[in-house]
């Protein structure tokens, strides 16, 4: 009896110990073997172009992909358990299946007690097949999501992309940049058992937070419209030699972008090729330039609008004006005496635009000038936009009030440059862009984007009076080669001198631009074409009114605009 | 008399016996089916989850084909792929379009 009560005692001491005493530490250890937490990544929203034309006929809504998640391969080695004998075999298959440089491979494959090298990532199908047919020791393959552009190039300058930043995918640029919280959804989580093979028990004992998918993003940009823009835009750069260009399609009614395509351009699945990272820059919101003879709408909008001018007003031109030692003359250097306003935007004439500011008064002028907001970001949801510049409006010089009238001394963006003519063919309301249309959460709920009117910068009267000016222009000024049969087409040419940065003045180089709308009365689009540093072309009625007016047929036909 | 008393108190007590050795064995067998019930749901529940497992393992397959299909959907679709199968067929762009008033010119013509 006492030595079973000695060993009964013993037995329940060592349970005490164990159960009690020791109770954390196997805990602990069985929740090593059987508990797991493993993190639940979301997928990262999708950006979606549109197909105006498809909506249009069918109603239906139809939507092509500028950034989804693909999965790829990556290849890696794991040196450690690659057999001395197989090294050599190993080495040659890879470096002819990857590409990949024999140094490199031979380096990682002869890592000592190392347990994990990649070789490469982003592996197509046909050399994933080919290394798994190998079937070597130590030669592995994992599965690995990656953003996908598949147009490529086409509104590389929109999407931006997603790079590796810390080990972390973040968005760069453009929409990925502007829109990365949206798109990277959040975290979830996992605490749960696991079998002995290692693989979650779906049962009790379970914690899980569910990933949260990003937002999907419908773009107000219809890619046949911006394939349309890019093709005539790398035609004219290339038949001109140009440096650079942009052209942006705009709504004017409610500021949704059509198409914004700039050249030269990046594919975003090779970002890390690219050297130069300006070319990841947005021309059109984030590069600036002196807009030249496009600008006088603007001037003479101030003018009407204040009633300080009408279209038939006339002054005399003598060809120059001198101001304090400078002397402004028309661009061909010639004179036309008697001229109307309607005259001065059909031939363009610098000495007409100094006459309406003029007229108009340094303070007054100022003041339209702010009311189009070239000098603050429209605000347009991309990534990086810059603003342009109108502090010389403000020096109380009048050289620098008479050249801004016609478009030097100041610098604008595209962007800013498009919207200011928006407001005009808005009648006098200025709108903001946007880019992303829709907003689509994981639930299925829709977020629509409303337009907004950011102010009323002249009348509608003042407007409809210009635009008729505006239709002038192309139909028997310096925008003749706009013309499109059938429609009214308002628009403006302008050749701007480049300013020296270095040495100050200006260069030879010019930039060319037309800016327009059609259908002038009713617009639906406004079209900016500007190209940087033409060579072998004098005017940009030369160079890129034919542009413009391919485009405006382009799209008159596309969303079915019949003649007035 | 007596003999009687002890003898009915004999058996009222293995008749309280017995009973009791028959509750005792309802309550070990009770047990026994329901350790056993026990051992066959948790069997069916984990030999179920394998069956999810194996399931979602499959949806995951055919979600990724799915999507590598719509991607190169998408591409085939593409403006510039099209553009090269117009090329290829050697179709050409529209020229002027003519949109048909209420008196039919075209008809007309």
């Amino acid at each position: 009896m006492i030595v079973i009560l000695f060993l009964g005692s013993g037995v329940l001491a060592r349970l005490f110990s164990l159960q009690i005493l020791d109770h954390d530490y196997y805990n602990a250890l069985a929740q090593d073997q059987h508990q797991f937490l493993a993190t639940l990544f979301p997928k990262r929203g999708k950006i979606f172009m549109q197909d105006l034309s498809s909506r249009q006929r069918d109603g239906e809504e139809h939507h092509s992909p500028l950034a989804v998640n693909k999965e790829f391969q990556q290849v890696y080695l794991v040196p450690k358990d690659v057999p001395g004998e197989n090294k050599e075999v190993l080495v040659d298959s890879l470096v002819k299946i990857l590409d990949l440089d024999e140094q490199v491979i031979r380096e990682r494959v002869n890592k000592p007690n190392d347990p994990y090298e990649p070789l490469k990532h982003k592996v197509d199908k046909e050399e994933a097949q080919k290394i798994e047919e190998l079937d070597l020791e130590g030669l592995g393959l994992i599965s690995e999501t990656w953003r996908y552009y598949p147009y490529q190039t086409l509104a590389s300058h929109l999407s931006g992309f997603v790079g590796i930043i810390e080990e972390k995918k973040i968005g760069q640029y453009g929409l990925e940049g502007y829109y990365q919280d949206e798109l990277r959804g959040q975290l979830g989580f996992l605490s749960g058992e696991k079998d002995i093979a290692g693989y979650w028990i779906p049962s009790a004992n379970q914690e899980i937070e569910l990933a949260q998918d990003g937002v999907n993003l419908i773009l107000t940009i219809d890619e046949n419209i911006q394939f349309k823009a890019e093709k005539e835009l790398k035609q004219v750069i290339d038949r001109w030699q140009a440096e650079s260009g942009t052209i942006i399609v705009m709504e004017p009614a409610t500021g949704a972008i059509r198409a914004m395509a700039s050249w030269p351009v990046f594919d975003p699945n090779e970002y890390s090729q690219v050297e130069d990272i300006n070319f990841f820059l947005n021309p059109a919101i984030q590069e600036v330039y002196e807009p030249g003879s496009v600008f006088k709408p603007i001037t003479m909008a101030a003018g009407l609008d204040s009633g300080r001018v009408t279209p038939s007003t006339t002054y005399n031109d003598t060809g120059q004006i001198r101001i304090k030692g400078s002397t402004i003359t028309n661009v061909d250097g010639k004179s036309y005496n008697q001229q109307t306003m309607t005259q001065v935007l059909e031939k363009s004439l610098n000495t007409g635009a100094v006459f309406v500011q003029r007229a108009v008064g340094k303070d007054l002028f100022q003041d339209y000038i702010e009311r189009f907001n070239l000098h603050k970001p429209t605000g347009i949801d991309l990534l990086g936009e810059v603003k342009g510049n109108i502090s010389n409006l403000y020096t109380g010089r009048d050289i620098n009030l008479a050249t801004i009238s016609f478009g030097q001394g100041i610098t604008v963006t595209p962007l800013g440059l498009v919207a200011a003519i928006g407001a005009i063919a808005n009648n006098g309301n200025l709108v903001k862009p946007f880019v992303v249309e829709r907003f689509v959460y994981p639930d299925d709920r829709e977020v629509v984007t409303q337009s907004e009117i950011v102010s009323q910068v002249i009348s509608s009267d003042t407007a409809e009076t210009l635009t008729k000016m505006l239709v002038s222009v192309v139909e028997n000024g310096y925008g003749k080669s706009a013309q499109v049969a059938g429609y009214d087409v308002a628009g403006k040419t302008g050749t701007a001198q480049m300013a020296d940065l270095e040495k100050g003045g200006y260069t030879e180089d010019t930039i060319h631009s037309f800016v327009g709308y059609a259908p002038a009365f009713n617009p639906k689009f406004v079209i900016l074409v500007k190209l940087d540093k033409p060579q072998g072309i004098r005017f940009a009625s030369d160079s890129v009114s034919p542009v413009f007016r391919r485009i405006t047929e382009y799209l008159l036909n596309y969303l079915e605009i019949a003649p007035e | 008399m007596t003999a009687c008393y002890i003898k009915s108190k004999k058996f009222n007590k293995s008749r309280h016996d017995r009973g009791l050795a028959a509750l005792s064995l309802c309550i070990v067998l009770a047990m026994a089916g329901l350790s056993v019930l026990y051992v066959l749901q948790t069997n069916g529940l984990v030999g179920c989850n394998y069956q999810i497992r194996k399931q979602e393992q499959r949806i995951s397959q055919l979600e990724l084909e799915s999507q590598q299909l719509e991607i190169e959907i998408a591409q085939w679709q593409s403006p510039v792929n099209l553009e090269k199968l117009v090329n290829s067929l050697s179709m050409i762009e529209a020229g002027k379009v003519i949109y048909l008033g209420e008196d039919k010119e075209v008809a007309r013509r």
